[in-house]
């Protein structure tokens, strides 16, 4: 039978959308693929089994769509939605509202673990186990073949059982792994699900032709009693289940039972376990020798717990069994499938239906994807064979403080039949699409059995990506991570320089280079250890020059295909023909059968990656190469960063022991400084003759490599020979003062926003600015031994800047550096100049989205402290809270303070009136006294140490708060605008100052694309295929609404002294501010060195207005409101057709992309009326004749 | 009196044809334009660039940030791209093929003689009557050797002759060092005829933003004058037609074309100018001249005032430049 390869996500919501009639979702990695999959399912007008094509809606959380989905399910629709983690969490009331008002659902959930200590996105059973009490049935699949299978067994079992099916397979391993799946066709999928299944469902939904009410208040007399009627509805769930698991296997030959054993006939050592973890169970049980008398017990219905079917699955011979459980419940006697097991056995032991308790243990595995290995299996057998076995163990982990973690055993599994290959990309070169590709090819049209997985590093760009490939004559069981393969691709050269990458190979394995340097070269351009594997483990190694290939066929830096093509041709898994004439009908497909040109292109790559590729005779070579680059720049004897950032930042992570971790997921400040990616070939060079210092470079770098210092002469004597300085052009800082402006080459991401900004140019020849893009290599020493110098430099007075400036701004410095952000990343130069402003007195709650993955993403964090060791505490709570988790904040800092104005008070006497009176009246309105504010609570701490007694004792803890601090929070436009409005809007309500900025790149960048309502119309996002055909929110006039909250819309490429004068003002203010940053964005779909351009486009066109609204100037002479931009004035396709995101449509309809653009063009008329409307009326607040 | 002529082994009604221009994207007015006279119809130009800046733009749309962070694989939903301009190309040379009855030339502009021979085949396929090529090969770079320029434009010409039965018209920009010697290889090497001259965008320097800007000027009686000298002066030393284009605005100046040696004019600027009915108050214009005059068709006027045949050759020459000069006090 023929197969199509698809990951779990793409099987389920095949079914899924075939099978429903109303999908409400909200996105949450790793499951948003299966609601993005049905949006474009219904886009194209995919009808349903019935006819239909279904609505999906994105809603604007999960409380939302779990809302959305009980509402549709109670009025007759059939419905689905699909979520993991923290989004499932989020549906659990109205989970217990449907189970109790017997409705048939199922939700899909692609496991994933929670965030406690810290979030992760990768997955684990945690938030699955968060619903077992909603009275949700819980259906689990192992893989890609089982989630499609049981997406439709569960929907039909939950039309005649009346009870809803939490169905869930593991997030990442089953939900993003390729396989290739035999599909359902439709003609099963009706055999299953009837007309008349669908209406008896539509019988009891809500209809004024039959009315009834359901949500009741009830009370102590029979809410009990109510609860209890569902019982019989549990008792006969298993049955029908397996029953639809009978009918399912009559009609496509594939059966499933809830309980499953796989092993010998008599085991005495057995194994339960959840998902797909027991495939590698399964596989190792294959490979343990006769000495092993093991099995186990595949558990796929976990709700209800069916004991009397467990036990008759497990075979009477066993003697003892673990438990593995996929979740931690910290605190309990045992995580939840152990406790449920042991209760089993208990019972049956207890009503006489087994006669002898077998010693149960039970242990935790594979926490956020941590790796279950073959190995780990058979220490569990084995530790099981023991006399004592260990209870309450971990595998995987090396727990040194409490001592759980079992001791893994040197153990491999060998499938001769399976290959296994190994590649490393660059992200956004192509490889992956590429292996995706390849696995297709083999998988669909050969009919062998494939697997494919991918891993990403942690940066949002300029990452490595890692796919591993598996290829097959038989079923592939092995659900972990490639160690030893036959094939390694290495698609970047700079991997074979940091990485020891071929330790990864097979004896006699092949390996392939993309190297930027012809065949002859390539041997001696390789690192020394790379070298030694490729001697000693006599390996096959080839080279392509792929970017030169790419370029002279016009594919610019896409090297792809090319690449695909040679790893055919070494790796003969098919006949290299046959391979290229699959690629080719590949790449037409992929462009259409409108786009022939384009695809003949293509097919250059394709012809002369062959002629390319060479063969490098290895047979004389010797191992003289240089070490492996470092992969972190430690400067400072520091154990953490040592032994714990390093270990991460070399992939070594999960040698970490337990006790090396801190407790409570306390992370350190400014390590970013260590990492030096050295991603980019070239960096900004400064020309301080052409230079105009005006701050503008500095201002715009997402990164914060590029600064500029003030410093007085004199301490410039001992600087480096080529260490350039110039007068500064600030009078007032005075006559000696240097400016000097460096450049971190080893940090520069390259994305030229600084040249691209940059307004000086060369009188003498135009084409040069006052800084220049040039190539890093020449003068690489010369540039970091300035810029090593140049940090070393005191910061200057932070009281002579006039911080509403830019140029005087930007000398500040910045607490916010080199984080994993995008190269030309919109947001970042925001949070930058806010840290810069504030960052050495700033608390930040930060929500959930780009910014908190750029700002916390292990190992490293860009947040960083001064010379004095001052800096931003910065957390990230959830998504839905941001707003309110800031407001917590301000009311601790502000009661804090109040308090240590009490104790102040009442130890005057003690303290003497001249500090208490000092330190209560001053304002702190600026750096000069927000600076003594700091020396006299130092005065105070060193006098409270001379003191005793309660108060003081109470002070010592309160004194911090008595310096001013600055409350933000931060997040993008997916926080502010949808899920976490509702307590936004709380906030602004509140009248506490507390500083709001919204970074809005107007889509949810972080989890790639989906629309918000912050999303223009027009633009192509994910639930918005076609173009977004309503219009963004105004979030503006939303808050402008209560007339005491400063409101500013800013974008710093059209006007950032404008920008800068919201940020001081805004922070000012003593009540609610708020700031509406336009961020461009990698999901705009443009090259973003023309980033602060389009901002620039956008507020000439009017889409974008700018304006400031602050309540402290009601009742004074000037207009609270100011209108800081001018009306449109040139047309809006100037703006919209720079970027992807809005030009598509016209790719895809001509006529749609014209009224587009001409709705677009009356939206930023009507902006304009608007706020000019509001700027000359004074309508906010006051009467026009009183402004 | 006989108003028809052949060019490029097609057969016109008279020699006026409509030159590469954006009308050519408008069914409508190739419509009107057939019905007042006009003899041929040449598309817009098809650029290489443009191609390569489509091919692109939509790997961009495709492939752009993909599989890069394991939150955010791609950035926009999959979707099916039908409006792709390289394509709309051959889809409107097959409408306007459908709709008139007068022959389509297609219009190629492009840098490398590989991409030349891949879309001249799929013009042919899609029913262009014959093909047009710019050959404008912008040679700013000193170590660039005049001859190895001539040579790439000739290679492209007999690359693309041998992947196309359709007839090569090459058209030229005015600034050959022998341009002569050129169009007979250029013929040697396939080309049918000769279009004389492009016309370029010429930047033009923007003070405020210190950075260059680009202007286009409308043909004018200068461009016309320049050819006229040119299509006199090769008229005859090979089989090469040849055409004019630039600078034609009325129908005197058909006839002058006609008589320097050229088998066909090409107008665009005036028809944007004075509308599309001009074409046939030219034609008429024209005619009647020669019914005035007294010509039974072009074909016997053809050259009649060409270099070898001028009464004053000297005009053409040295000479008439020095004695023009001599006596400009009154210009």
């Amino acid at each position: 039978m023929s197969r199509i390869v698809m990951d779990a996500n793409e099987a389920v919501a095949r079914v899924a959308h075939k099978t429903n009639e109303v999908i409400a979702i909200y996105p949450i990695t790793p499951s948003s693929p299966m609601g993005e999959h049905s949006d474009e399912y219904s886009a194209k007008g995919e009808e349903n089994i019935f006819g239909t094509v279904p609505d999906v809606m994105e809603m604007q959380s999960e409380g939302g769509a779990s809302g959305a989905v009980h509402g549709a399910l109670q009025t007759g629709s059939l419905t689905t939605t699909f979520t993991a983690s923290q989004g499932l969490l989020l549906m659990i009331p109205n989970m217990y509202k449907i189970a109790g008002e017997l409705t048939p659902t199922v939700f899909h959930v692609a496991a994933r673990s929670l965030a406690a200590q810290g979030l992760s996105i990768f997955g684990d059973h945690s938030d699955v186990m968060q619903c077992r009490p909603t009275g949700f049935t819980m259906v689990a699949s192992c893989d890609a073949q089982e989630a499609h299978d049981l997406a439709l067994i569960t929907q039909a079992t939950t039309l005649h059982a009346r009870l809803p099916v939490l169905h869930f397979f593991d997030g990442f391993r089953t939900s993003h792994e390729l396989m290739g799946v035999e599909v359902i066709g439709e003609e099963v999928m009706r055999e299953m699900i009837t007309p008349e299944m669908l209406n008896a469902h539509k019988s009891r939904s809500l209809d004024p032709q039959h009315p009834v009410i359901r949500g009741t208040s009830q009370n102590p007399d029979v809410y009990f009693q109510g609860r209890e009627t569902v019982n019989k509805y549990y008792d006969a769930f298993g049955k029908i289940l397996q029953t639809q698991m009978d009918i399912f296997a009559g009609l496509t030959g594939r059966q499933y039972h809830l309980y499953e054993y796989y092993g010998c006939e008599h085991p005495k050592e057995l194994i339960v376990i959840i998902a797909s973890a027991a495939k590698t169970v399964k596989e190792t049980i294959d490979n343990l020798g006769s000495d092993y008398e093991v099995g186990v017990i595949v558990v796929r219905m976990y709700r209800p717990f069916d004991i009397k079917a467990l036990l008759e699955a497990i075979p009477k011979s066993v003697r003892s069994v673990a438990v593995l459980d996929r979740t931690k419940e910290p605190g309990a006697n045992g995580e939840p499938l152990y406790m449920d097991i042991v209760n089993a056995f208990v019972e049956s032991l207890n009503e006489g239906a087994i006669s002898v308790m077998p010693k149960i243990i039970g242990g935790r595995y594979g926490l956020s994807s941590k790796e279950f290995t073959p190995a780990m299996v058979k220490s569990i057998y084995d530790e099981l064979k023991k006399q004592k076995s260990k209870n309450h163990f971990t595998l995987g982990i090396n727990d040194d403080v409490t001592m759980t973690s079992l001791e893994v055993a040197d153990f491999e599994v060998h499938e001769p039949q399976t290959k296994q290959a190994l590649f490393y990309g660059l992200g956004s070169d192509g490889t992956v699409g590429a292996n995706k590709n390849t696995i297709k090819i083999i998988g669909e049209d050969e009919g062998g059995h494939v697997q494919g997985y991918f891993v990403y590093d942690s940066k949002k760009s300029g990452s490595m990506t890692t796919s591993h490939l598996r290829f097959s004559s038989k079923p592939i069981g092995s659900t972990y991570l490639i160690e030893k393969a036959d094939f390694i691709g290495v698609h970047q050269f700079v991997f074979m320089l940091k990485y020891d990458l071929l330790k990864h190979a097979n004896e006699g394995a092949d390996i392939l280079l993309n190297a930027p340097y012809s065949a002859d070269e390539v041997w001696q351009r390789l690192p020394r250890i790379a070298q030694e594997h490729i001697i000693e483990k006599k390996l096959n190694l080839y080279s392509i020059n792929a970017y030169d290939v790419a370029k002279e066929c016009g594919l610019g830096k896409r090297i792809n295909t090319i690449m695909q093509t040679c790893f055919f041709k070494i790796s003969e898994v098919i006949s290299i023909e046959e391979a290229i004439s699959k690629i080719k009908s590949t790449i037409e497909k992929t462009y259409g059968s409108k786009g022939e040109m384009i695809v003949r292109m293509n097919y250059c790559g394709v012809d002369k990656a062959i002629e390319n590729l060479e063969q490098i005779n290895v047979a004389e070579m010797v191992a003289i190469g240089p070490d492996l680059l470092p992969v972190l720049k430690l400067d400072t004897h520091d154990a953490f960063l040592e032994n714990v950032t390093a270990k991460i930042e070399a992939f070594e992570g999960d040698e970490i022991p337990v006790s090396l971790m801190p407790d409570d997921g306390t992370w350190p400040l400014g390590t970013t400084q260590y990492e030096k990616r050295d991603i980019s070939l070239e960096a900004p060079v400064w020309d301080p003759d052409v230079c105009i210092q005006c701050g503008k470079c500095m201002e715009v770098c997402p990164h914060a490599v590029i600064r500029g210092k003030v410093v007085d002469k004199k301490l410039l004597s001992d600087a480096p020979q080529a260490f350039s300085f110039v007068p500064s052009k600030n009078k007032h800082f005075g006559e000696d003062t240097q400016f000097s402006i460096k450049v971190s080459v080893e940090d520069c991401t390259g994305c030229t926003l600084c040249v691209e900004m940059c307004p000086a140019k060369d009188k003498s020849d135009l084409s040069r600015k006052a800084i220049n893009m040039e190539a890093i290599e020449p003068t690489r020493e010369e540039a970091i031994a300035n810029w090593d110098y140049f940090v070393g430099l005191p910061e200057f007075d932070r009281t002579k800047i006039d911080r509403t400036k830019v140029k005087e701004a930007q000398l500040l410095q910045p607490l916010f550096e080199f984080s994993g952000a995008c190269p030309g990343c919109g947001e970042t130069p925001y949070v930058k100049l806010l840290s810069q402003l504030f960052g050495d007195r700033m608390i930040v709650a930060n929500a959930t989205g780009c910014s908190s993955i750029y700002g916390g993403n292990l190992p490293t964090t860009p947040w960083s402290k001064n010379s004095e060791g001052q800096g931003t505490a910065w957390s990230n709570s959830l998504f839905e809270d941001n707003a309110e988790f800031g407001l917590g904040m301000r009311a601790s800092v502000d009661r804090q303070s109040a308090f240590a104005a009490e104790l102040l008070n009442k130890l005057r006497g003690d303290l003497g009136s001249g500090l208490v009176d000092a330190l209560l009246a001053n304002g702190q309105t600026d750096e000069a006294s927000i600076m003594q504010q700091r020396k006299d609570v130092t005065l105070l701490n060193e006098k409270l140490e001379t003191l005793e007694g309660d108060n003081t004792t109470l002070l010592k803890g309160v004194s911090k708060y008595l310096i001013r601090k600055s409350v933000w929070s931060i997040g993008g436009d997916g926080w502010a605008y949808d899920i976490g409005y509702g307590g936004l809007d709380h906030v602004f309500a509140s009248g506490k100052n507390i500083n709001i900025i919204v970074l809005d790149t107007q889509v949810y960048s972080n989890t790639g694309g989906q629309k918000s309502k912050a999303t223009p119309m027009g633009a192509v996002a994910k639930f918005a295929a076609g173009g977004k055909m309503t219009d963004a929110k105004d979030l503006a006039l939303h808050a402008l609404s209560y007339g005491d909250v400063y409101v500013a819309r800013v974008a710093m490429g059209a006007n950032d002294t404008q920008t800068l004068k919201a940020i001081v003002e805004a922070e000012a203010y003593e009540g609610v501010s708020l700031i509406i940053a336009y961020a461009h964005c990698v999901a705009h779909g443009y090259d973003l060195r023309y980033g602060m351009n389009q901002q620039k486009l956008a507020v000439q066109s009017g889409l974008w207005p700018l304006m400031r609204y602050n309540p402290d100037k009601v009742d004074t002479d000037e207009n609270p409101f100011s209108l800081d931009y001018k009306a449109p004035s040139i047309p809006v396709k100037e703006y919209m057709y720079n970027e992807t995101r809005f030009k598509m449509v016209l790719k895809m309809n001509k006529e749609r992309a014209d009224e587009f653009l001409s709705e677009a063009g009356k939206k930023a008329k009507r902006n304009w009326i608007c706020y000019s409307d509001l700027h000359e009326s004074g309508n906010l607040t006051l009467k026009k004749d009183e402004v | 009196m006989k108003m028809d002529i052949e060019y490029l082994g097609l057969n016109l009604k008279n020699p006026l044809i409509s030159s590469a221009s954006p009308i050519s994207s408008h069914t409508d007015q190739c419509k009107e334009l057939e019905d007042n006279g006009i003899a041929a119809i040449v598309m817009h130009s098809l650029f290489e660039e443009e191609i390569n800046h489509e091919l692109h733009e939509v790997d961009h749309m495709l492939f752009h940030g993909k599989d890069s962070f394991a939150e955010a694989l791609d950035f926009f939903p999959d979707n099916d791209f039908e409006n792709y301009e390289s394509d709309n190309y051959l889809k409107q040379l097959e409408t306007l093929k459908s709709s008139l009855d007068i022959p389509v030339i297609a219009s190629l502009n492009g840098i490398s003689s590989g991409g030349w021979v891949k879309y001249a085949k799929l013009l042919e396929d899609s029913g262009a009557d014959a093909l047009e090529l710019n050959l404008y090969y912008p040679v700013n770079n000193a170590n660039e050797d005049p001859l190895a320029i001539e040579k790439h434009y000739l290679d492209t010409i007999s690359q693309v002759k041998a992947a196309t039965q359709l007839n090569l018209a090459v058209k030229l920009s005015p600034y050959f060092t022998a341009l002569p010697n050129f169009l007979r290889s250029a013929h040697i090497n396939g080309a049918s005829a000769a279009i004389l001259f492009n016309r370029f965008y010429q930047p033009d320097i923007d003070l405020e933003e210190l950075q260059w800007q680009s202007k286009l000027y409308q043909s004018s009686s200068v461009d016309l004058a320049k050819a006229l000298r040119a299509v006199a002066i090769n008229y005859g030393q090979s089989d090469l037609e040849l055409s004019i284009s630039g600078g034609v605005s009325c129908g005197t100046d058909i006839i002058k074309a006609v008589m320097a040696g050229a088998r066909s004019v090409g107008v665009a600027s005036v028809l944007y100018e004075k509308g599309l009915g001009h074409a046939s108050v030219m034609l008429k214009e024209a005619e009647a001249w020669m019914i005035e005059k007294e010509y039974d068709s072009f074909d016997q006027m053809r050259g009649s005032i060409s270099y070898t045949k001028s009464p004053n050759p000297a005009a053409l020459e040295r000479a008439n430049y020095v004695s023009l000069l001599r006596h400009s006090e009154g210009i």
